[in-house]
């Protein structure tokens, strides 16, 4: 996807990438293709500007634990398909 | 120039003699002077805007209405280089458009909510606005429960905000669809209006381009059956309220930047929209730094909080002014942190969100895992806001035939993340207890349940007394899923049983229920009883000590 914004080199076996789903809330799910080492940071900026929705409104959670834009896949040790769950801030009163 | 003008004149006058003295010059240029001031011989305004304002009419009675002839009509129109009167053309798009009669979107920049027509507007009118509404930052429209025209039982509000390029849906009813699940009474006649009115809004081709967000704006529930027209339509009084809500969620970060004119019809909203803004924008691109004057703290209960956490309290909400990055975390808890932009939800009186919420479950949990093999302490396990949420099917628009989905949560309660949360057990099910915030959005509020393996029970804890039974059921169903996943044999339920504490400390107001949650979660944590321990008064105590918990990361209980 071109969203995912990795470059494509030569160099990089295809075992390096992931296909990672983005679920949101309202059921419909975005697919970004990744590095392993690429910072989720890049894909919650490709995922926000998609969706067109600010960062400060969604969280993003993996197996029920917030993820970080400075981590990885690696780090969390994703497999490919894995799901990513982008939910809205809650707040109330 | 000159020479066109005149020209122009004569054509386009047609009532002045050609053969008139030569004295009458004089005469002509004032004529001409005012004609390219855009005036009519009488003095009528026939500048373009005023024209565009008669577009919705017919050229006939367009030209009654600014007294004027049709002839003088169609010249000024020809000046202007109108070369068709457009009704014709707005009424056809209205009827493409299908745009429920009450349903007439309005453009409150255009006309003040005070002076607007109200719901007896027409199509025509809804089309000759229909291409502004492209450069709109915000649109707002008019719902009723029937589209098939006049009438109907319901009124809500749509507004479309260009800067999320989301409709939000604003409803003070809530129904109860043939799935059982609540959704706000107007949601598919205002999902049928987005669907309208998404060609004519957005900035520009590409974000037309995409599909629009639509949202549930929220909104104090009416209490009875007649107000929803006030709440939605007087948005010179009632209305109000709701945009503010609105704005206040979805656009206050933004709002200098793209300001609605109507805004300034409401002076006391304006204000404390500024206000709002003032603090949100303190951690950002001003780098004026504020001097922090700490507000005066009244507690009223038996609840005092100590001198250090009122330090605490005090130092967290200062750092709102130090012009440092919004995007600091100040206070944390593993993946779950408060930054600089978070920081105004502490303040006495804010609605508190899931960070807060969730740091302080981590909290009662380093304490919980603390006390493990201590004689008499109960295992207890506090989950985060997000589990419910995502079982529940919260935000999913209710395709679903019933709301529960254990599939996207069946990895959260493996012993690896366990670990990371700081829970001592290995297993979600080798506690006593596990206590799960659950955040009811449609309603914008924070409850708790309890399952607890030790009581055979599983507890609803709201403090407005509100009794969710589907969301205990979905719990037990988590209970069973959970137990099938890790293999093991569910328990046996016959003997378990749903409560619903009428004792527990009740909330007064609409801001403090997430202090009151971490409360009931600290409570429950040592094994205190949950009645009597404090009462409203107590809560901004409460918030005070809490938030210096969260931020020196250790509990003082």
């Amino acid at each position: 996807m071109a969203d995912s914004g990795e470059d494509k080199k030569p160099d990089v076996s295809s075992t390096e990438h992931l296909n990672l789903k983005v679920r949101s809330q309202d059921g419909t799910t975005t697919f970004f293709k990744a590095k392993k080492t690429t910072k989720f940071s890049k894909l919650i900026s490709a995922f926000c500007a998609k969706q067109s929705i600010s960062e400060a409104e969604v969280v993003f959670m993996f197996d029920g634990e917030r993820l970080r834009g400075e981590q990885t896949p690696e780090e969390l040790d994703m497999q490919n398909d894995d799901t990513i769950d982008a939910m809205i801030h809650q707040v109330g009163g | 120039m000159r020479q066109v003008g005149d020209t122009d004149m004569h054509e386009a006058g047609g009532s002045l003699d050609e053969g008139e003295d030569v004295a009458d010059d004089a005469l002509e240029d004032e004529e001409c002077e005012r004609r390219r001031k855009g005036q009519d011989r009488a003095g009528i305004d026939l500048s373009r805007q005023n024209l565009e304002a008669h577009f919705r009419f017919t050229r006939k009675e367009a030209a009654l209405r600014l007294g004027i002839s049709e002839t003088t009509l169609k010249n000024a129109c020809r000046r202007l280089g109108i070369d068709r009167w457009p009704y014709r053309e707005i009424a056809r798009r209205a009827k493409a458009l299908q745009v429920p009669n009450a349903g007439d979107p309005v453009v409150p920049n255009q006309q003040p909510p005070a002076t607007r027509p109200q719901a007896d507007g027409s199509h025509k009118e809804a089309a000759t606005m229909m291409p502004t509404c492209v450069y709109e930052e915000y649109v707002g429209c008019l719902v009723s429960d029937s589209l098939a025209g006049s009438g109907g039982t319901h009124w809500s509000f749509l507004l479309y905000t260009r800067i999320y390029h989301a409709f939000i849906h604003t409803d003070t009813m809530l129904s109860c669809g043939e799935d059982g699940r609540l959704r706000a009474y107007n949601e598919r006649p205002a999902r049928d209006i987005m669907k309208a009115l998404r060609p004519f809004v957005g900035a520009c081709d590409a974000v037309r381009a995409r599909e629009p967000t639509f949202m549930h704006g929220e909104i104090p529930a009416q209490q009875d059956g007649t107000s929803c027209g006030l709440r939605s339509l007087d948005l010179d009084e009632h209305g109000a309220e709701a945009f503010r809500v609105m704005i206040r969620k979805e656009a206050v970060g933004q709002l200098l930047g793209a300001w609605p004119a109507w805004l300034d019809a409401q002076p006391d909203l304006l204000s404390e929209l500024l206000r709002e803004h003032d603090m949100a924008d303190q951690g950002t691109a001003s780098p004026k730094a504020r001097t922090y004057k700490p507000p005066s703290l009244e507690f009223h209960g038996r609840l005092r909080p100590t001198t250090d956490q009122l330090e605490v309290y005090h130092s967290a909400l200062e750092k709102r002014f130090d012009g440092g990055d919004p995007d600091e975390v100040l206070a944390g808890a593993r993946n779950f942190d408060i930054k600089r932009h978070n920081l105004p939800t502490l303040l006495e009186n804010r609605e508190l969100d899931d960070n807060y919420v969730n740091i302080y479950m981590d909290r009662v949990q380093a304490r919980d895992t603390a006390r493990r093999g201590q004689p008499g302490a109960d295992r207890w396990h506090f989950e985060n806001s997000f589990l419910v949420a995502k079982l529940l099917l919260d935000g999913v628009s209710s395709r679903m035939p019933e709301p529960y989905n254990y599939k996207d949560v069946c990895r959260w309660g493996r012993a690896e993340q366990l670990a990371h949360k700081g829970q001592a057990s290995a297993s979600v099910l080798d506690v006593d207890h596990i206590f799960f915030p659950v955040h009811l959005r449609e309603i914008r509020h924070w409850t708790a349940a309890v399952v607890s393996f030790k009581e055979k029970r599983f507890t609803y804890l709201d403090s407005l007394k509100g009794k969710r039974s589907d969301v205990l059921a979905a719990l037990r169903r988590w209970v069973e899923d959970e137990h099938q996943e890790q293999k093991c044999d569910p328990p046996d339920f016959t003997e378990w049983r749903n409560t619903y504490p009428s004792n527990i400390l009740e909330q007064h107001n609409s801001q403090d229920c997430g202090v009151f949650i971490a409360a009931y979660a600290e409570l429950l944590g040592r094994g205190a009883p949950l009645e009597g321990a404090f009462t409203q008064v107590d809560t901004l105590a409460l918030r005070v000590k809490q938030t210096a918990e969260i931020f020196t990361g250790t509990l003082s209980t």
